[in-house]
């Protein structure tokens, strides 16, 4: 008897962690791992607009030493181009495939400019290296700026079997949870439901407890301050994320236990 | 980068101390800014960095017990990636990164120093937000921007281990 | 109804919740001695890496008495300007010399030391006319000034020429003898980017610091 009562107790803390895992990954699915939630987030932090202003920011900074004006890096790139740039390297990121930035509508154009700029000054000029070093350096700006991920290839391999993989794994614990359940109420029959539910709660709240002390999203500073508001807010929801699921587990678990005794102790009394 | 590397650790460990120190300044900026050949690899701060610890060891003054913590954390860290037996930095194993990575926490957690990578060059600073050090910084400023292309190697938002095998 | 099971309900809510509270607890050990320490080390790491603090304002300051340098400026602050009385020019000079400081003026190599410093001094500007446009036609024997909120230096050029990038890459940052160096992109005129730069070497000729 002892020992069935043990098990019992064993196999409610397994469904329970289970539940939690189950919870977590559900979570991390359908955010982290989900390009879609990305594509919202970057609408939602104004990554687009920034990315756009940090270009010509820097695109400036060539522009002061290379002796042209301003006219000669007008209109090379678009807002929606850099949208469209950004998207798809964010789709071949979470597919882990790999990427190359196409710049040549805008190395197009900027020749273009600079033809304009040397015809408008009665420029001639023999030797093209400088010129030619000048244009590579204004594409590089724009291939840098919109493709900061580059250099961290495994980010793409983790989201991309994080996507294929976390549903199925998902689906499994689901079932699992399920089939637990089923033989412990069978033979358990004392608030197995809530149990689950107020322990995912209890871990759900601890985790955000743990992360949102752990890490200062706040004041995250990493390579420039588009990528660092991006990784702020990731952060930011994912800890909100916990907590209200945490929450809503334990209104659940509360909601269980008042079905559980009032619709059995109506059978109980029919 | 492997000197970038060894002067990242040697500021790091020597910022935040204040008071007297019975380690003179000459020693102090002498044993972080030596070679230390590990491995058969010679890692050392190049002389723009040397100038700036030089720089942080003249504003700064620094404890005397706190030396011996740091000389401490230098040997400890020169002793762990030696018993790595890596050749390079990306090849220390996973098992004694978490040990550098330790090693820099301990440091971080006594000094307040912070470092991270912005604008394409690795940036030190200490508790007050002062720059240390910029590592990946080249001396002639040239037209095509190599610093974003080396530090941006070092990059990671994920899987700090990548950050803590190029640091350290 | 609900009054009839008010006790069963919230003794089982009581319960339901002390299960569910060792339950965590539980696991919390278990995990702490699995792996959380290790992912906490990783977190604590990614939380010093990527960390902004504020920074506090830092004033270049002298010890008056040996006259050495005691507390330097922030990078990308203003410390000083430097002028070319012989050509005209006065540009405003930046501790650091990264695109945004070079933008706005004179930037000087944080690898290199400070004027009074006795070492080699490495300012940069881009060839702009109100920058150091007119580098070259500095001869030998002409002034540069260094003003700053310490001192005003004065310097005298001994040499001008024209070196590729990777010759001045090997320029020594030595400790014996101040030498500054300034250097800007060569040809001045040119268009884009070239991989040369007109530097101007020049030895300190007299100080007077602030009272």
């Amino acid at each position: 008897m002892k020992v069935k009562l043990f098990f019992n107790y064993l196999l409610q803390f397994c469904v329970s962690v289970l539940f939690f895992l189950l919870v977590l990954l559900t979570i991390c699915r359908f955010t982290i791992f989900n390009s879609n939630y990305m594509f919202k987030l970057l609408e939602k932090t104004n990554y687009y607009d920034t990315v756009y202003d940090s270009i010509a920011d820097e695109m400036e900074n060539y522009l002061v030493q290379s002796g042209f004006d301003d006219e000669v890096i007008d209109d090379i790139y678009t807002k929606d181009q850099v949208r469209s740039d950004v998207n798809t390297m964010i789709e071949k990121i979470y597919n882990n495939e790999s990427y190359t930035i196409e710049t040549a509508a805008i190395e197009t154009q900027l020749q273009e400019n600079i033809n304009s700029f040397l015809d408008e000054h009665n420029i001639t000029i023999n030797d093209k290296t400088s010129i030619n070093n000048f244009a590579k350096e204004i594409v590089g700006v724009y291939k840098s700026k919109v493709d900061v991920f580059n250099k961290i290839s495994f980010v793409g391999k983790i989201l991309n079997l994080g996507q294929k993989y976390l549903f199925v794994a998902v689906i499994i614990l689901a079932i699992l949870v399920v089939v637990m359940n089923v033989i412990l109420i069978k033979g358990f029959k004392k608030n197995v439901l809530p149990i689950m539910f107020f322990t995912s709660m209890f871990l759900l709240l601890a985790s955000s407890i743990y992360f949102g002390n752990r890490i200062d999203v706040e004041h995250i500073n990493l390579y420039n301050n588009y990528v660092s508001t991006l990784l702020s807010t990731i952060l930011k929801n994912f800890i909100v994320h916990l907590r209200v699921i945490g929450i809503a587990s334990g209104i659940v678990g509360l909601f269980t236990i008042l079905v559980e005794k009032m619709f059995f102790a109506k059978k109980g009394k029919k | 980068m492997k000197k970038s590397i060894f002067a990242v650790i040697a500021v790091a460990l020597m910022v935040g101390f204040t008071n007297v120190h019975a380690m003179t300044e000459a020693e102090l900026q002498a044993k972080l800014t030596k070679a230390y050949t590990i491995n058969g690899v010679t890692y050392q701060a190049d002389a723009a960095q040397k100038v700036q610890i030089e720089r942080y060891l003249k504003e700064n003054e620094i404890s005397a017990s706190e030396a011996d913590f740091l000389a401490s954390q230098v040997d400890e860290a020169v002793a762990v990636i030696a018993e790595s037996g890596a050749k390079s930095i990306s090849e220390i194993p996973a098992a004694y990164q978490e040990k550098l990575t330790a090693i820099a926490n301990k440091v971080t957690d006594t000094t307040g120093i912070q470092f991270t990578v912005a604008d394409g060059q690795v940036v030190v600073t200490d508790g007050s937000g002062k720059t240390i050090l910029t590592a990946g910084d080249s001396m002639v400023k040239k037209t095509n921007n190599n610093n974003v292309i080396v530090a941006s190697s070092l990059i990671s938002l994920v899987g700090i281990a990548f950050v803590a095998r190029k640091f350290f | 109804m609900f009054k009839k099971n008010f006790k069963k309900i919230w003794k089982a809510i009581v319960r339901s919740l002390a299960i569910a509270f060792f339950f965590t607890c539980l696991f919390i050990t278990i995990t702490y001695f699995v792996c959380l320490k290790k992912i906490d080390t990783y977190l604590v790491f990614f939380n010093n890496f990527t960390f902004s603090g504020v920074t506090e304002e830092h004033k270049i300051e002298i010890d008056k008495l040996t006259k050495e340098l005691v507390h330097y400026p922030n990078y990308g602050d203003q410390y000083g300007t430097i002028s070319l009385p012989t050509v005209g020019i006065k540009v405003n000079l930046y501790h650091g010399d990264s695109m945004s400081i070079l933008k706005r003026g004179a930037g000087h190599y944080a690898g290199s030391y400070f004027p009074s410093e006795g070492g080699t001094i490495l300012i940069a500007a881009h060839n702009r006319r109100e920058y150091f446009k007119y580098l070259p036609k500095l001869n030998v024997g002409d002034p540069i000034v260094i003003d700053t909120d310490y001192g005003t230096f004065t310097y005298t050029v001994t040499n001008g020429r024209v070196e590729t990038i990777s010759e001045l890459e090997k320029l020594d940052i030595q400790h014996e003898e101040e030498i500054l160096v300034l250097y800007t992109c060569y040809p001045v005129d040119a268009l884009g980017f070239t991989d040369k730069r007109y530097v101007v070497y020049a030895k300190l000729e007299g100080v007077a610091y602030e009272s």
